[in-house]
């Protein structure tokens, strides 16, 4: 599939790029295979929704780009997957740079325990920086994008911990893009929130992506309609690796659907 | 009592409904083993409590010879002469500087190698190495006292130049390995019940392994590492035989960690033979006993608490 052709719906008429590749994937858990060769391009500064059935590799996949997969003992990548074109699985890659230039939200929110300044000033002292007053900077900045800052200007001393879901989940989206990365992957970032707290992350996803490539995994099949640009569906084979069974511009997917599969599942038929 | 009642009305409703879910057990064999704990906490506190006295009782009719000031202050302990005089400062100076020496080198030990069991070492390390940090807990402490005498105080009396290998710090190097294993298994069980999540995050923030233990595993579990400090540091304190074999045994003030010394525990061990019983000297000698008692209670007491707030810390998580 060619993501060159897909215009995106958050109003920007122009053709993006592919930002990630990948390129006849599979992933290995020991001898289990939980991804069969799948060929996929992620569009530059879009949205990109992964859908698909629980246990269908969604988060492995996601996974894969920044190289989160190598923390588990015993995985094993086959083919390419390419950032900006370069194969980040290639001996001579640093896997630190790779996670600095492409960030991660987690399902459930994880901010550490820390204060709120912390939390958001980790990722930029481990990178380098010493000086207070650009860490405050950085920190204002990145609260402000992650639409946090009025919520809790008064309260950058406080334990991360001490804040709501929603604003925890936005704080951890603040961590990332303290780092300034350049694309930003969410797995299911919205499954431990109330509604109210969803469309808050789901907004800012429609503003981040204008600067920044994302990719979002959803079970939810309403946002990835909502907020995506572009989505994958994943299924899994009989022997439960999971394959990419079609991908498309989001509103094209979900309306007309090429494969059964998709249909069958998109309108809850599936299983 | 309601609370039998209560238990039969349960058993009731719930035989008609799910009766396998809630097997009748014999309440006659709970209530055995429930007296049974009990009992044995009423036995713990009235064993403590009964020390406490037997210490107060013995050790504090030393102030009616010794006044407190010269008793604390007093640099002589001369039991001996006439009149005899009951100064603990070399003994207090000396369990300080042992103590204190044996923590600042089981620190960056037992915390480094409790990060690396936790963090670092690939399971088959970890099996192979945790036994064996147990085994070093179980080494008497009168074997441990040999092995400083016979391995460790030639080293440290041809390195610091000095006329006997028998110091305070030859002393805290052997505590120093004897509170390892209560360090060592206390702090990774703190870094292991630092969540996982906290890890993940790090690494996709795109710090490395050193920094993330560094900067989110051991600020993390810094309590649960305070505490096995503290224990460790209670070790240090009331460990008898090792110092009474290795640390010199000098009456003086020690002036450095070099010299020879004496710490509470060995000043109490090797008087209390001599010490003709509710005398003088046996009553100073308790009176140690006190002091020291106080301070272990105290450095346990710290721990208890430090622990206790570790576990309420990632109660939210
Ligand atoms: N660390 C692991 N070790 C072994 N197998 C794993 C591991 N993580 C995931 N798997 C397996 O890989 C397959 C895909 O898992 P994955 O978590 O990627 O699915 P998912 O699509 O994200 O599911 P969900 O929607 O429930 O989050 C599953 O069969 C799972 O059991
Ligand atoms: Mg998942």
């Amino acid at each position: 599939m060619n993501a060159d052709v897909f215009p995106t719906n958050n109003g920007s008429s122009h053709l993006n790029e592919t930002k990630l590749r990948s390129q006849d994937v599979s992933l290995f858990y020991g001898k289990f295979q939980a991804l069969r060769s799948i060929s996929l391009d992620i569009p530059e500064r879009a949205v990109t929704a992964i859908i698909g059935p629980s246990g269908c590799g969604k988060s492995s996949y996601l996974r894969l780009f920044n190289r989160m997969n190598d923390l588990i003992p015993d995985t094993r990548t086959t083919g390419h997957v390419e950032l900006d074109g370069i194969d980040i699985y290639q001996r001579d890659v640093d896997v630190v740079d790779v996670r600095k230039r492409v960030g991660m939200v987690f399902q459930r929110p994880n901010p550490f325990p820390m204060s709120v300044f912390e939390n958001v000033a980790f990722g930029p002292r481990r990178h380098g920086i010493r000086n207070r007053e650009e860490l405050s900077d950085i920190v204002e900045r990145s609260l402000r994008q992650a639409a946090l800052w009025d919520e809790v200007k008064d309260k950058l001393a406080h334990p991360g911990l001490a804040l709501s879901g929603g604003q925890q989940q936005r704080l951890c989206i603040a961590r990332v893009l303290a780092v300034e990365p350049e694309v930003i992957l969410m797995d299911e970032p919205c499954s431990a929130l109330d509604p109210v707290a969803t469309l808050k992350i789901e907004d800012l996803m429609r503003t981040l992506c204008s600067e920044y490539t994302i990719i979002i995994v959803t079970h939810n099949m309403q946002q990835a309609a909502r907020v995506s640009d572009v989505t994958a569906f994943f299924m899994m084979e009989d022997d439960r690796a999971g394959v990419l069974v079609e991908a498309g511009p989001t509103s094209g997917l979900f309306t007309n659907p090429k494969q059964k599969t998709t249909e069958d599942y998109i309108t809850g038929r599936f299983g | 009592m309601p609370w039998s009642k209560l238990k039969d009305s349960d058993n009731k409703t719930n035989a008609g409904t799910s009766p396998k879910r809630f097997p009748r057990r014999s309440r006659h064999g709970e209530r055995i083993i429930e007296g049974i704990i009990t009992a044995n906490g009423l036995i713990a506190i009235v064993v403590l409590v009964g020390v406490l006295f037997l210490l107060l009782r013995t050790g504090l009719p030393v102030f009616s010879h010794t006044p407190p000031w010269e008793f604390f202050f007093g640099t002589r302990w001369y039991p001996v002469s006439e009149p005899p005089t009951f100064g603990i400062m070399p003994f207090f100076v000396s369990t300080l500087w042992v103590a204190g020496i044996s923590t600042l080198i089981a620190i960056p030990l037992g915390v480094g190698c409790a990060a690396y069991l936790a963090e670092v070492a690939p399971a088959h390390v970890r099996e192979a190495v945790k036994p064996i940090i147990e085994l070093l807990a179980g080494v008497p402490s009168v074997v441990m006292g040999f092995i400083g005498l016979a391995l460790l105080s030639p080293y440290v009396q041809s390195l610091f130049n000095l006329n006997t290998g028998l110091s305070g710090l030859t002393a805290a190097i052997m505590l120093s390995l004897m509170s390892l294993p209560i360090i060592v298994s206390v702090s990774e069980d703190a870094l292991n019940a630092v969540p996982h999540s906290f890890r993940e995050a790090s690494y996709a923030l795109g710090a490395t392994k050193w920094e993330t233990i560094i900067h989110v595993c051991i600020p993390g579990a810094i309590s649960g590492i305070a505490a096995s400090i503290m224990l460790g540091v209670g070790r240090a304190i009331g460990e008898t035989m090792t110092v009474l074999m290795v640390a010199g045994g000098a009456l003086a003030v020690p002036a450095s960690p070099t010299d020879p010394m004496m710490p509470m525990t060995a000043a109490i061990a090797s008087g209390i033979g001599n010490a003709v019983r509710g005398g003088p000297q046996y009553q100073a000698l308790f009176a140690i006993g006190i002091v020291l008692f106080i301070m272990t209670l105290f450095v346990n007491l710290i721990a208890d608490r430090v622990l206790e707030r570790q576990k309420r810390k990632f109660a939210r998580t």
